[in-house]
Parts: structure tokens; sequence; C-alpha cells
């Protein structure tokens, strides 16, 4: 990945970090840990792999993402402000009552979400149909779907063994591995998709040239979906945000919020 | 009054559904494993059938997807169990984007009688009526399910659609008002009592209409095929004439046909009401004609209750 690249990634990750802090900080509410962890990997889908307009919603050969961690849906909705999908403002209503980002994501309320948001197993039963309609358009547009890598139950493997047999090559699944370091639970899973004709891929989800890597390794002409375990280091706690409560009067929390970003900011120049 | 032949609606659904796949780009099918050898799949072309299905659990899930990607799914099962077990799927995947997804029962109500309390499930029409957006459709016979069918096809919203896989009496002959967009039909009109009633027990109010016209009572037949949504107008133009209603429906007293009727009245038009319905409990295995017998879902207790009421009526 070329150096440019890869600062203007670092600088959009920023961004989207402090997004994060400001919209949980502002509402009181909201998974703030998890939601930092996964912004490299989403910053790159957005910036560099997906093929997303904006404004071309309706573009039939368009990328299509299915976000199944409900953890994290800060990160998704700060990436679609960053990226222009809607107006950066509406961060700042979020989970309040009539705004259009509420706890969950719904297709139809937010410009740029392409499905409800639902856990590991009824993500993937979403996504798969999608990718199998979607395998009849060339170039085959691919459907990403991202959910959590972890306690998925015996439906998904129902699934993950349909997708198998319907040689979806344009499905990709990511599953995202925070701070896991259970290696033989990894080769067990690993084994189930390969069986299932799957193709596996493992990567470093906060390094944006392992991305690229791997994203540029997926060979989409051979009719297999493909499982990319994306494996996160736990993410350093960012004080005083981690431990507000509603209760806690708007002051106080706006104030927690500017020593957070403060603390980011210096963190950034560190590194 | 003279009655047609027997027919159930799952024989109609068998034969009217594969014509509206072939006619339709957007239309597929999930059936769940029990279907898959019925005369239905046999009907329809093989691309119109989503398959391979690996587990029932994720059909709902696999229907929303196939939402997202422009097709209007149908999923059909057996029994309402398939639908109980993922009632919180078709909630958060079905209802609340909406996608246009039908859910389809065949052994609705008592159908599927000899398999005991898990398949007779009589609170189907209640759970479904509960979930926002979601439209709920108890056909009776042809002309009522090819207005559902066409209002399932042409709605954004999710719909629940309730068939039997018992013969009754079709309605042709006696058909006074073919069914139209409103949601329901008068069957047979009259001064005195109105019969609000849906799917096999139209059939049933029907038999009840010579002993009251015998003691004198004349009855208003309403079909209401659209229990969700709920057909308000014709109802309270009915009650407004006979001053009194019975509702009778094969399904628990609460939450269904009975409580939709209810809840009109109470807040427009009270007036006092009777209902044959089986009383809040779980049925017993039996033939589904000897369980609406032993539950009080015949004609014999329609004439009671329309009695009792005529006699209570706001005059």
């Amino acid at each position: 990945m070329r150096k440019e690249i890869k600062e203007i990634l670092s600088g959009k990750a920023k961004e989207v970090q402090k997004d994060i802090i400001r919209m949980i900080g502002i509402s009181g509410f909201g998974p703030l840990k998890e939601s930092l962890s996964v912004v490299d990997m989403l910053v790159y889908l957005y910036w560099e792999e997906l093929l997303l307009l904006p404004n071309e919603p309706n573009r039939i050969d368009r990328d299509r993402v299915f976000w199944g961690m409900e953890e994290a849906v800060p990160t998704l909705y700060a990436v679609l402000a960053n990226r222009g999908f809607f107006n950066r403002d509406e961060l700042w209503h979020y989970r309040r009552l009539g705004s259009i980002l509420q706890a969950l994501p719904e297709p139809n309320r937010v410009s740029g979400v392409d499905s409800p948001c639902a856990c590991g197993d009824q993500i993937l039963s979403m996504a798969s149909p999608v990718a199998q309609e979607l395998s009849r358009i060339y170039p085959q547009p691919r459907v990403i779907c991202i959910c959590k890598g972890s306690n998925l139950r015996e439906n998904f493997f129902d699934e993950i063994a349909r997708a198998g047999q319907a040689k979806l090559g344009n499905l990709i699944l990511l599953l995202i591995k925070i701070a896991e370091t259970d290696d033989s639970e990894k080769e067990k899973e690993t084994k189930i998709y390969l069986e299932n004709k799957w193709t596996v891929h493992s990567v470093n989800g906060n390094s944006f040239a392992e991305l690229e890597e791997v994203f540029d390794s997926l060979n989409y002409g051979d009719c297999y979906p493909k499982a990319i375990f994306v494996n996160i280091k736990g993410m350093k706690k960012i004080p005083f945000v981690e431990d507000l409560k509603y209760p806690k009067s708007r002051a106080v929390r706006l104030e927690a919020v500017a020593q957070a970003l403060q603390v980011l900011e210096v963190e950034n120049e560190k590194q | 009054m003279k009655n047609n032949k027997l027919e159930s609606t799952w024989e109609i659904f068998c034969d009217i559904l594969p014509k509206y796949a072939v006619k339709r780009d957007d239309f597929i099918v999930l059936p769940t494993e029990s279907i898959k050898k019925t005369a239905l799949l046999k009907n329809l072309p093989k691309d119109k059938v989503f398959a391979p299905i690996v587990g029932e659990f994720n059909l709902v899930n696999n229907a929303a997807g196939l939402a997202l990607a422009g097709k209007r799914p149908w999923i059909i099962s057996d029994t309402f169990s398939s639908f109980l077990w993922t009632y919180k799927q078709i909630r958060d995947a079905l209802t609340i984007a909406p996608f246009p997804v039908t859910l389809v029962i065949i052994n609705g109500g008592l159908s599927g009688g000899d398999e005991g309390v898990s398949h007779n499930i009589l609170q189907d029409v209640a759970l479904m009526r509960l979930l926002s957006n979601m439209n709920v459709f108890v056909p009776s016979d042809k002309d009522t399910l090819v207005s559902v069918v066409e209002s399932c096809i042409s709605s954004p919203f999710p719909s629940f659609l309730r068939l039997s896989n018992e013969k009754y009496t079709i309605l042709e002959d006696t058909l006074i008002e073919p069914s139209n967009s409103s949601g329901a039909r008068i069957i047979k009109p009259g001064t005195d009592v109105t019969i609000f009633t849906c799917g096999t027990m139209v059939s049933e109010a029907l038999e009840a209409v010579d002993t009251l016209e015998k003691q004198g009572i004349s009855i208003e037949i309403i079909d209401c095929y659209s229990i969700k949504p709920f057909p308000e107008q014709q109802l309270l133009s009915s009650v407004r004439k006979t001053g009194c209603c019975v509702v009778a429906e094969e399904h628990n007293l609460v939450g269904g046909l009975c409580s939709a009727v209810s809840e009109c009245l109470c807040r427009t038009y009270p007036i006092p009401v009777r209902f044959v319905a089986v009383d809040d409990q779980y049925v017993n295995s039996g033939h589904p004609e000897e369980l609406r017998e032993y539950y009080g879902l015949t004609w014999k207790e329609i004439v009671n209750a329309a009695s009792q009421v005529w006699a209570l009526r706001r005059r």
C-alpha cells in the first residue's frame, strides 16, 4: 500500500474515532469499545475497497454491506456520515427520539444501510440470498457480511453450508475477532468452512496494508464464498467517556468527551 | 340457500398461485420441508422455488434477504409452528423495515387436528395481528383468496395468510357481493343480527340461517377475510342497522377477530356482542370436525349466540 493512501486512511480513521466518541458522549448511551475497535477495518472498506457511491444508491452493480454487529453500530453511522451518505450533523442526534440514527440501523431510514442489523446467523441468512440474486449480474456485485466471530449458533453453520452449496463466489463474510487468542478454536472453525467449500483467510484488522493484501488476493471467479477472520487487537481504554452513564448531566458528559478527544489526539501524535 | 362443491382453501391456493408465479418476475416461494412434496411445488416452475434449504430456522431471514434483492417471497408452511419458533425473526427482520414477504400456513385453526396441541395453534391470528405493519388474512373461498393473494402481491408490507386443508362448502352460488379491497363482503343481507365471521366459520354461519329465520330473526352474514387491516366501515354500517353482533371464528377467544370487533365497537358504537370461538385454552387432538363440535364452533352455537344477542340488541 502506498504511503500517501495509508496516511489518508489513518486520517479518516482518526476523524471517525472522534465522531464516535462525540456521538456516544452526547447521547449518553452506546457501545464505545467495540465501535472504536472496528474503525480501521470499516474505513478501509468504505474508502478503499467497496464500490459504494453515496449519490447512486440505485446502481445495481454496487457492493452491498450487511452489518451484523449490534455492538458497533456507531462506527457504521460515523463512517457513512463521513463518506457522505447523510449529513454529519445527524450523528449528534444518535439514539434520540425521532432521529434517523436509532440504536439499530434500518435500511429504509438511513441512506447507505443495506439491511436491518441482526446477529450473526440472522445477518448471514439475509445476505446469502442477496448474493445469490446478484450473482446473475455481470460483473457480480459483492455482498459483504460483517459479524462478530464468536458465539455463533447452529443456524449460522446451516447457512454456511447452504451458501457453499449455492456457490456464492460474491459473498464475503468478515468474522470479527476482537482480542481472541485461542488458535485451536480458529482451526476447528476453519475446517468447517473448508468442508463447506468456502475459502478461508485471516487478516490483522488494524493494518490497512494487510487488509489490502487479503482483498487483492480474493478470486471472484472461483465460485467459493469467502470467509475472512479479521483479528483485532483489544482497544485501549478511553478514559472518562467509558464511565459515562445517562443520569449524569449533559455538561459533565460534554466535558468528558472533550477530555477523551484530547487523550486520543495525544495518542495519535505519539504514533 | 344453495351451496356449491366442497373444496379447501389450500387446494384453491395450489391452483391459483402458479399462475401468479409465471406472470411475475419477482415471485419466489420458500417452502418448509413438509411442503416440498405437495401439489403446489409440483405446479411451480423450478426457478420460482428458493432451494436448497438447510434448516427452517433461516427461512425468514432468507426471505428478508430476497426481499432486499427486489423479490416478493412467499414462505409456505404446513402449520403455524414454523412461524411460532421464528417469531422474533419475523418481528425483527420482516415487520420493522418492513419487507413484502407473505407467510402462508396450510393447516390453520383446527385443520391439523389429529396431530395434537402443538399443531392446533389457535393463537396464530392474534400473534400476527400484534405485529405492527403485518397484514392478516383468513380467506374462506376462491373469490376471497384471489383478492387476498392480489393484495399480498401489491402490498409493501408483510402479510400472514391462514388457509385450511379441510374441505368445506364453497359459496359461489350464494355470493351476494364479490370480494373487494375493503376486506369484508356481505354473504347474506339481513336486518336483526350481524354475524361477523371468517374462514371455515363462514359456512357454519350459513348453516344457521334457516333455523334463525324460523325463529323470526333475520341475520346479516359478513365474511371478514381481512382481519388486519380491519374493515371497520363494513362492520359499523351493518351494526348500525341491526344493533347487535355475533363474532364467529376458529381461533382462541383472545386476540383474533373477536378482539378486533370488540376493539372497534367499544371505541365507536357500543352494542351487545356474543362470541363463538374457543375459550382461552389449548385444544386436544382429534378429527377437525370432532374438535369443532367439542369446542363449540358449529352453527348451533351461532344460533344460540344470535338468539341471545338479539334479545339484548340496541334499539
